[in-house]
């Protein structure tokens, strides 16, 4: 956000007539599900899926900046800002893209944030240290950055969100969803999951969903607490197991018990009709197993 | 030469394959004739577009890893060979499970054995062809070597995230590592100590590859 | 350094992963222009190495690498157009990244994608001729080791695919 900001105070303070960066302007007819390549190492990229078979560029670059290039035919295109040659720090550019929400793109970027919204087929970034925002309905989305914060309200088949230090959100519907941090709090409150995975070192997970028949959830923290949200019915097998840490269970009556050698506690129970499992451990975090309150 | 015996000849003419006699016959033939020269025009023009293609695309991603993820050990007459293909295994097992995006990978993925129910429990497998947390330890050496080397091409900030992170890491093997000893048949602290040798392994990977781009 | 080849022959993958990268882009590029879709180039560059190196031990260099790795992705191509029984439409060719226009030239009919999208509608076996002739430069009887079709028949493919180029590209 502050890097959006700063475009714009950018784009304000510039002086109209000589010398103004006037946004560059490309485009053109596109292949619905054309591949879309976006680069932009600082500032910002803003994509949006359209109903027309076309991509629209818009860019601000500053002075010093670097400069747009844009190529491709109309089943590709590759498209982003190439920086200056052998400048370290260079002012952040604003690439604005409307594209056919068919279409399946690539962003990646450094320190720039990304912001995707409206596509439908397939989405693929990964920043260094930029923000990570994306949202609407889109078959498979795939997140990674090392230490942005990766945000993302989606109804999505596949969802793959992986940041180092990043926090991570997930939030909607999903049929397979992974994420994965080393420091950072991975949250996914996700309806319809039928394949989850979340795995942390230090970072604290939440995980808040229904099991569903057939379903397969894995919750792994080192030290990292691990609190799971259910519906009041358990529709299948939990197993709990902190091995030098703690287990609370506020959600049903079956006990938590001592293990590994006195160091650790768990808690197993299984309830309902489904095959489900749901599976948490942790080395030495807590685990809290609760009532979802939604 | 008619028109017909050019249109069967012109490739060889373009191809440089005729003899002299009849190439003088053909050069005659298309000095005087604007159809055959149009058509020997659109020709070179079809070969010419061939040669300027790109012979060379780089794949939109990296491939490498879901390749070693299956590429099957071999007997292999030098030992140093399968010693160093054993310092992939983990490596490899690590790609398929977190760093593949592909639906086939999702398939397997999902085929994964599931980990931990009940006691008693099987050990949790961290991927076929798995070997041990030393061959681990050798994977990542393999990467982090990578990463010194390429790290004077990262941003002092990235470099900081990145070291940060596999510090955490580091002290969470250690950790689990040292409670495995305590109890090796522990099945849930070996699942926890591959995963944090897995998280690792991805964590050089994608720094590395970032020294690369 | 002792020889990659020889060295993953051995079983090393690390050697196996330099010839990767050596010759990635150019399987690659063949297998996006055979099969036509960018998503199943991806899948037949992996099968293609992964035969590559179950097949490593076998390889006694009487041709180039390159030409031996070629020789397998047209064979896993053809195996996998085969076992698919495809003919799916053909998308256009896509995310060859480093191959655009440079920014800012005017469009240039008649070039790059053009030619990409008339290889691409060639049938198969005139498509794999002229790629591997006209575009990769391979002569007619390594042409014909590579894909196991006799020479008069590789001759004979390239003159149809190079007449059906002909068709499609005037103006």
């Amino acid at each position: 956000m502050r890097i959006a900001m700063s475009c714009l105070v950018l784009l304000a303070a510039l002086p109209p007539g000589a010398g103004a960066q006037a946004p560059s302007h490309q485009g053109r007819a596109i292949a619905p599900a054309a591949a879309v390549r976006i680069f932009n190492l600082a500032g910002t990229v803003r994509v949006t899926g359209w109903n027309r078979d076309s991509i629209d560029v818009t860019a601000v670059v500053p002075e010093g900046a670097g400069r747009l290039v844009f190529g491709g035919g109309s089943g590709g295109v590759k498209l982003g800002i190439d920086p200056p040659v052998g400048v370290v720090n260079y002012p952040g550019s604003l690439v604005e893209v409307k594209v056919s929400s068919l279409a399946r793109v690539w962003i990646k970027t450094e320190s720039a944030e990304i912001l995707v919204s409206g596509l439908t087929s397939s989405v693929d970034v990964s920043s260094v240290s930029g923000r990570i925002v994306i949202t609407g309905e889109v078959a498979q989305v795939s997140a990674e950055s090392m230490d942005g914060g990766i945000d993302v309200e989606v109804t999505a088949a596949l969802v793959r969100l992986k940041s180092a230090g990043g926090a991570i959100v997930l939030r909607g519907q999903a049929t397979d969803a992974t994420l994965s941090t080393v420091s950072g709090a991975a949250t996914a409150v996700v309806r319809g999951l039928e394949r989850g995975r979340m795995e942390t070192v230090g970072g604290n997970l939440t995980f808040d969903t229904e099991l569903r028949a057939g379903g397969n959830y894995t919750l792994e923290s080192h030290s990292g607490d691990i609190n799971i949200r259910l519906p009041a019915a358990v529709n299948g097998a939990v197993d709990l197991s902190a091995l030098e840490g703690r287990v609370v269970n506020r959600l049903t009556k079956n006990p938590v018990r001592s293990a590994n050698r006195g160091r650790g506690e768990s808690a197993a129970f299984s309830a309902g009709t489904a095959d489900a499992d749901l599976v948490a451990r942790t080395f030495k975090g807590t685990i809290t197993i609760e009532l979802q309150t939604n | 030469m008619t028109c017909a015996q050019l249109d069967q000849l012109l490739d060889d003419y373009l191809d440089d394959r005729l003899d002299a006699a009849v190439r003088g016959d053909l050069e005659s033939h298309l000095a005087g004739c604007g159809n055959c020269r149009a058509a020997e025009e659109r020709l070179r023009t079809v070969l010419e577009g061939a040669r300027r293609l790109p012979r060379s695309i780089d794949p939109p991603r990296n491939l490498w890893p879901e390749i070693a993820a299956r590429l099957p050990a071999r007997e292999a007459p030098a030992v140093a060979g399968r010693i160093t293909w054993r310092r992939w295994l983990p490596l490899a097992a690590a790609a398929v499970l977190l760093i593949a995006v592909t639906a086939v990978v999702t398939r397997q993925l999902s085929r994964r054995p599931p980990v931990i129910a009940a006691a008693p429990t099987p050990a949790p497998t961290a991927g076929a062809g798995f070997a041990s947390d030393r061959d681990y330890v050798l994977a990542a050496e393999d990467l982090e070597r990578v990463l010194r080397e390429g790290r004077d091409r990262l941003a002092p900030a990235t470099v900081e995230i990145i070291e940060r992170n596999l510090a955490l890491i580091d002290a969470a093997i250690a950790e689990a590592r040292e409670a495995l000893r305590a109890d090796p048949a522990n099945a849930d602290l070996r699942a926890l100590l591959w995963g944090a040798h897995r998280q690792k392994l991805d964590l050089l990977d994608r720094a590395t590859r970032l020294t690369r781009s | 350094m002792t020889d990659p080849i020889q060295r993953a022959r051995d079983g090393d993958p690390d050697a196996f992963r330099v010839l990767y990268e050596g010759h990635v882009g150019r399987i690659y590029a063949l297998c996006l222009r055979l099969s036509g879709d960018p998503a199943r180039a991806e899948e037949l560059v992996q099968d293609t190495f992964v035969r590559a190196w179950e097949k490593l031990p076998g390889f006694r260099g009487e041709s180039a690498f390159g030409t031996w790795l070629f020789r397998i992705a047209v064979n896993v191509v053809h195996a996998e157009g085969r076992s698919r029984g495809r003919r799916e439409a053909r998308v256009a060719l896509t995310a060859d990244t480093d191959a655009l226009p440079a920014p800012g030239r005017a469009p240039d009919p008649g070039t790059r994608l053009d030619m990409e999208q008339a290889i691409a509608g060639l049938p198969e076996g005139a498509r794999t001729v002229f790629l591997l002739y006209d575009v990769e430069g391979y002569q007619h009887a390594e042409i014909a080791r590579m894909t196991g079709i006799a020479e008069g028949t590789s001759k004979a493919q390239l003159f149809r695919a190079r007449r059906l180029l002909r068709e499609v590209l005037s103006p």
